[in-house]
């Protein structure tokens, strides 16, 4: 599966002193991100400690738009909780505050990420963090989903997302009497 | 390269590059993680869209997380409950008991609906959509002071309460109603009422109205009401019962739950032993616990 890279060199090189680990979607596409990065998924983290990723590390279940999306979460979040990490104020106990705006302006970039992407992009993002289990970006994602459907009807959100209906009239009814405890009063 | 065309239902239709991923497409395992975000009433709602959402929303990993924390133990009583009263309705879904085959949203839905327990005095059951628990102790449970004098007492049916009675009080000079009750809560804050009405709650005509005649004594001198757990928390409020002719929630106050395995014991009172003056016309029905937040829709409540 992985290509000849030439001078490209072993995957896990370093860049501006930062260790890097290749990856190949499933179109064939390269692309590179730190390692510290690759360290929120715990897939990724998982082949890189087992080492063998010297010529790169293929996703085939992940395309490259969509792979696109899962390093720029990633790296977004390794610097910030670098950034956290070496904040002296931190140790200190006394910077709270900054440490709360912080974790809010990250929230506002996941929301604006997500926000974003049209809903098949959506649903490709969710099934590649679910793959690489990565969980703040499963968490964003899947909110996200969840919030679009809330308050609407069935019909509604089939609209929405563009679902099939496969029920037959009898698994309905079915359906109606086993859910029927959820509505009464 | 050209990815193959698969499935565009197919549960496992992923990966596909090209060819436009929909959610009716998703995984189940996929979409359970979306319902985690939904609160349980959404979940049944959302189980109706396709075959796919119905599957994810019986997973056992979307229910587990709105169990009560402690729901082991309820689910133990309910079951225990059913078999007393030889409950096997095959009502779809709510009927089936919480026996150790049973789903895990099969456990939820029997555990909204209310278990009576200490020979129907009092009754568990938890909020649909919080998952919330939450307690009625029938007046009967209660030791009430001079309650077999039927000077002063008496018991009223009514379908008003939904223990199908109430203790009413005529008139009396010494009003003291205790109640205990041990039950293990899932940790988290709860807040604890008296279900009270000033009146005779009647129908007439098929209309209701409630006889003033016999209320008296109530504003003369706060009604005390006391609250303590075995972990030593108290709460007091004093209230001038009022506005005859309605069930009102009176907040006795509220306390903390730490641990979800552990048994908590609760002691409650309300008294008027103030001898100078007699009271009555009263109807006491129970004591209900709520968890905190929760949302009070039909009954006045009296805030502390």
């Amino acid at each position: 599966m992985a290509a000849e890279k030439g001078e490209k060199g072993a995957a896990a090189k370093e860049v501006a002193g930062e260790r890097m680990v290749t990856l190949e979607s499933s179109d064939g596409e390269e692309f590179h991100m730190s390692e510290a990065a690759a360290q929120l998924s715990t897939l990724l983290r998982h082949v890189i400690e087992g080492g063998g990723i010297d010529n790169g590390i293929p996703l085939p279940k992940v395309a490259a738009r969509t792979l696109e999306k899962v390093i720029m979460y990633c790296e977004k979040h390794a610097k910030a909780a670098a950034k956290s990490d070496s904040d002296p104020s931190a140790a200190a106990g006394s910077s709270s505050d900054n440490t709360a705006a912080a974790s809010e302006d990250l929230e506002k970039w996941d929301r604006k990420l997500v926000n974003g992407l049209s809903q098949d992009a959506l649903f490709d993002l969710i099934v590649a963090a679910d793959y690489l289990v990565i969980d703040g970006l499963l968490d964003a994602t899947c909110r996200k989903v969840a919030d679009m459907m809330k308050g609407k009807t069935p019909d509604e959100i089939r609209k929405i997302f563009n679902i099939l209906n496969d029920f037959t009239k009898e698994e309905e009814e079915e359906m109606r009497r086993e859910y029927a405890w959820a509505f009464d009063d | 390269m050209g990815a193959g065309a698969s499935s565009m239902m197919g549960p496992e239709g992923y990966g596909r590059g090209r060819s436009q991923t929909s959610l009716g497409d998703m995984p189940e395992s996929c979409v359970a993680l979306v319902l985690l975000y939904l609160d349980p009433q959404e979940i049944c709602l959302v189980a109706r869209l396709n075959r796919a959402f119905r599957g994810a929303a019986s997973a056992d990993c979307v229910w587990a997380a709105k169990l009560p924390a402690n729901y082991r133990y309820l689910a133990a009583l309910a079951a225990a409950a059913d078999d007393e009263c030889g409950c096997d309705e095959s009502t779809e879904g709510n009927g089936r008991c919480c026996s150790s085959a049973a789903i895990k949203k099969e456990i939820y839905a029997r555990l909204c609906r209310p278990t009576p327990f200490h020979g129907g005095t009092k009754e568990f059951w938890i909020e649909k959509n919080s998952g919330g628990l939450c307690l009625s102790i029938s007046s009967k449970a209660m030791a009430i002071t001079c309650i077999d004098d039927r000077r002063y007492w008496s018991l009223l049916p009514t379908e008003e309460s939904r223990f199908h009675s109430v203790s009413y009080l005529q008139q009396i000079w010494w009003l003291e109603v205790v109640g205990e009750i041990d039950f293990c809560f899932p940790a988290g804050s709860y807040s604890l009422f008296f279900r009270l009405h000033l009146g005779l709650p009647r129908k007439r005509m098929g209309r209701r109205v409630s006889g003033s005649e016999l209320i008296h004594g109530w504003d003369i001198k706060p009604t005390q009401f006391q609250l303590s757990t075995s972990d030593d928390q108290h709460s007091t409020s004093e209230r001038y019962l009022e506005r005859p002719g309605t069930w009102i929630l009176y907040h006795v106050g509220d306390f903390v739950v730490s641990s979800s395995d552990e048994l908590t014991k609760l002691k409650f009172s309300m008294m008027q032993i103030d001898c100078t003056h007699t009271k009555g016309g009263l109807c006491v029905d129970s004591v209900f616990i709520y968890p905190k937040d929760h949302q009070h829709e039909k009954e006045r409540i009296i805030c502390k």
